[in-house]
């Protein structure tokens, strides 16, 4: 009987301490599952919150007319469908479901920021905008009568927004069966589709999807061309042996073979992939995977290079605008060179590692989506006229002309002002055909290089 | 509807306007009526000077005000009992630097806050990949910000529910390599081996069948890439 007594009373404490153990362990699941819960109910409460706004000031938008209220409208628009997006991308909802709205939701903010830019010039809505507004207004009537569905399912308590990854978690090995919400958002979705593409002056807009390369020229060349072509553009390091083969193509927007490179060396072996594009054998990208070593060689050298190499890849006239140096690697950015105007858009980066001055990467898919024969540069207004448009606040350093890219995909003909307020240095480029400030971009300089923002 | 919602809003606004002008007011030109820690600075001194000895209550009432205009008055002040910049440094109080050129903060941006972030991503998704497929990883994350389909910012893309197993489980929380960084710091600069996808998988591993309706546009290492 006492032998008996103790090993139960043991069993049962163990029993208790277990019980203890896992409920504690239960209510701190259930605690965690609780406000994950509630993160995603705001993100949805505050996604329904916008798109009713988005709705109600798009509805305002189609009957504004002073230029005023018509930019405090759009600015509204802008701000509250951006949101919108950004709610929708913190929902467990996979982009597949939710990829169009959130795209609908980008392009309504952003067209409405560039009307906020035309208002501001004075103009007034064309015709063609005031269509387009109507179509996003009754979209956006569209999106909410679709959320408001799945809002009163969620609050009539049918569902929880945390049973949706669990659920997709379960459903990834079987039948493609998920909560509620998921054919929800899979409706909304579907409607969405209706809305036709959107072009415009936006980053975006459909068009920009569809920009094809305008500096590939030449003609198709072979796998064995492209490896050929990669084999003779390779900056090599002394002492290594170098193989390449085609390992396979990359379908972007510049088509390009994909030639790996092994360099064998005693003590370091490299390893490399160079794209070299299809049409016309150009370099496309080049990276280089190896170990770094302690830096040896100066910026200075390392530019001197970068610019070699520049002339190696027949890109002999460009400027250097930027460097900076990271983990033993210069980088430089140069940018084109016509009519002594520098061309932004037609950018080519060269990478140089610091330990032996190897260059190990490219990049200069930029160049070959833009570089074209451009015709002649002609500003309208003079160098001086374009600085009387620049806040007094500013004290100019430097100037030149420079042909930017916009947000819109094209290019601009401007003035670059290089100036200061107090320690902070600012690039202001004045629209040389209008006089309109067309870009105001900072820079921050630090030891390694400096950041243009 | 939308009003309601604004009323808050907009009386915080209010609030805070009222506030600004408040101490705007403060730093120029302190007169009867106004209170807080100027204040009792300047009865302070007036106080251990002998000129005021009243409460020392940050208010500025009529007994300030009398003190302040006899100290004028013995100073060789324009008796006006106020305290404006004149007095203030009479009473060898600082003064506000009022109408100076306008001073701007040098600021504290870097970009090291977004290479951090893609390389922890970069270390969770592609520690094993070559180099290349590493910045390719990282590229995917960059053209997605761009994209109008998936949020606009690296970590809105990095932490979308549901969209990196690493993230999901943790591993992105892993200590760094400096491969990762410097793959990251590729990526940041433009270098993009994928082409412009928009996603990533290792066919090797089941992963959610839709994402082979995509279509793949190249394939570095142990992973596919695809708009």
């Amino acid at each position: 009987m006492r032998f008996g007594f103790i090993p139960l009373f043991l069993t049962a404490l163990v029993a208790v301490a277990f019980a203890a153990w896992g409920y504690n362990q239960y209510v701190a699941r259930r605690s965690m599952e609780v406000s994950l819960n509630n993160r995603y109910q705001r993100a949805f409460y505050d996604l329904l919150t916008k798109t009713q706004n988005v709705e109600v000031l798009l509805g305002k938008g189609l009957v504004v007319n002073g230029r005023e209220q018509s930019s405090a409208i759009f600015a509204s628009v802008w701000q509250q469908s951006m949101m919108a997006q950004e709610d929708l991308g913190q929902l467990p909802v996979s982009p597949q479901l939710t990829g169009r709205t959130a795209k609908f939701l980008s392009q309504v903010g952003d067209y409405a920021n560039t009307l906020i830019r035309r208002a501001g010039t004075g103009a007034a809505v064309t015709r063609e905008e005031w269509d387009r507004l109507r179509n996003l207004y009754s979209q956006a009537t569209i999106l909410n009568r679709e959320l408001h569905k799945v809002e009163a399912r969620v609050a009539s308590g049918g569902a929880n927004f945390w049973e949706i990854p669990r659920a997709m978690a379960s459903s990834k090995q079987g039948a493609p069966m998920g909560p509620p919400q998921h054919a929800d958002f899979r409706s909304i979705n579907r409607e969405m589709q209706t809305y036709p593409t959107l072009v415009y002056d936006g980053p975006f807009s459909d068009h920009m999807e569809r920009k094809s390369p305008l500096g590939l020229t030449g003609p198709d060349i072979s796998a064995t061309g492209a490896r050929d072509r990669a084999l003779a553009l390779l900056d090599r390091s002394p002492g290594t042996t170098y193989s390449a083969k085609v390992t396979g193509l990359v379908r972007g927007k510049i088509q390009a073979y994909q030639v790996q490179i092994n360099g064998r060396k005693a003590g370091g072996d490299e390893r490399a992939t160079f794209l070299i594009s299809k049409k016309g054998g150009h370099p496309v990208l080049l990276v280089t995977g190896r170990k770094i070593g302690t830096p040896k060689i100066s910026m200075t050298e390392a530019q001197r290079r970068a610019e070699r190499y520049l002339t190696k890849l027949g890109l002999g006239k460009m400027r250097l605008t930027y460097s900076i140096r990271q983990n033993g690697i210069a980088t430089f950015t140069f940018a084109g060179e016509e009519q002594g105007t520098v061309i932004y858009p037609d950018l080519v980066k060269i990478a140089v590692a610091l330990d032996n001055g190897q260059v190990t990467g490219m990049e200069g898919s930029d160049y070959l989506m833009s570089h074209h024969t451009r015709a002649p540069l002609k500003p309208k207004i003079t160098l001086e006229q374009a600085r009387s448009f620049l806040s007094p606040n500013l004290k100019v350093e430097s100037s030149r002309p420079a042909v930017i890219p916009t947000d819109g995909g094209n290019e601009k003909l401007t003035y670059e002002f290089k100036s200061t307020l107090a320690a902070n240095t600012f690039l202001v480029y004045i629209d040389a055909a209008t006089g309109e400030e067309a870009k105001v971009l900072q820079l921050f300089s630090s030891p390694n290089g400096t950041l243009a923002m | 509807m939308m009003l309601r919602r604004y009323i808050p809003c907009i009386l915080v606004m209010v609030l805070v306007l009222a506030l600004c002008s408040f101490a705007l007011a403060q730093n120029q030109v302190l007169y009867w009526g106004a209170s807080g820690w100027d204040v009792s600075q300047v009865q302070q001194r007036l106080a251990s000077w002998g000129y005021y000895d009243g409460p020392i209550d940050g208010v500025f009432g009529n007994d300030t005000a009398d003190a302040i205009r006899t100290f004028q008055w013995k100073n060789g002040l324009a008796v006006d009992g106020l305290v404006g910049p004149a007095t203030m440094e009479a009473l060898g109080l600082p003064v506000a630097a009022a109408q100076e050129a306008p001073t701007v903060s040098r600021g504290a941006v870097s970009d090291r806050d977004s290479v951090t972030l893609l390389a922890r991503l970069i270390m969770g998704e592609a520690a094993d990949e070559p180099f290349e497929g590493k910045v390719a990883v990282g590229a995917v994350i960059l053209n997605r910000t761009q994209n109008a389909s998936f949020p606009h910012t690296i970590a809105g893309v990095i932490f979308q529910p549901g969209e990196f197993e690493s993230v999901e489980n943790g591993q992105v929380w892993r200590e760094l390599s400096t491969e990762a960084i410097r793959a990251a710091e590729s990526a940041v600069s433009g270098w993009d081996p994928s082409g412009g996808a928009l996603f990533f998988w290792n066919p090797a591993k089941p992963v959610s069948a839709w994402v082979w309706s995509r279509t793949i546009i190249a394939s570095i290492g142990r992973h596919v890439f695809a708009i």
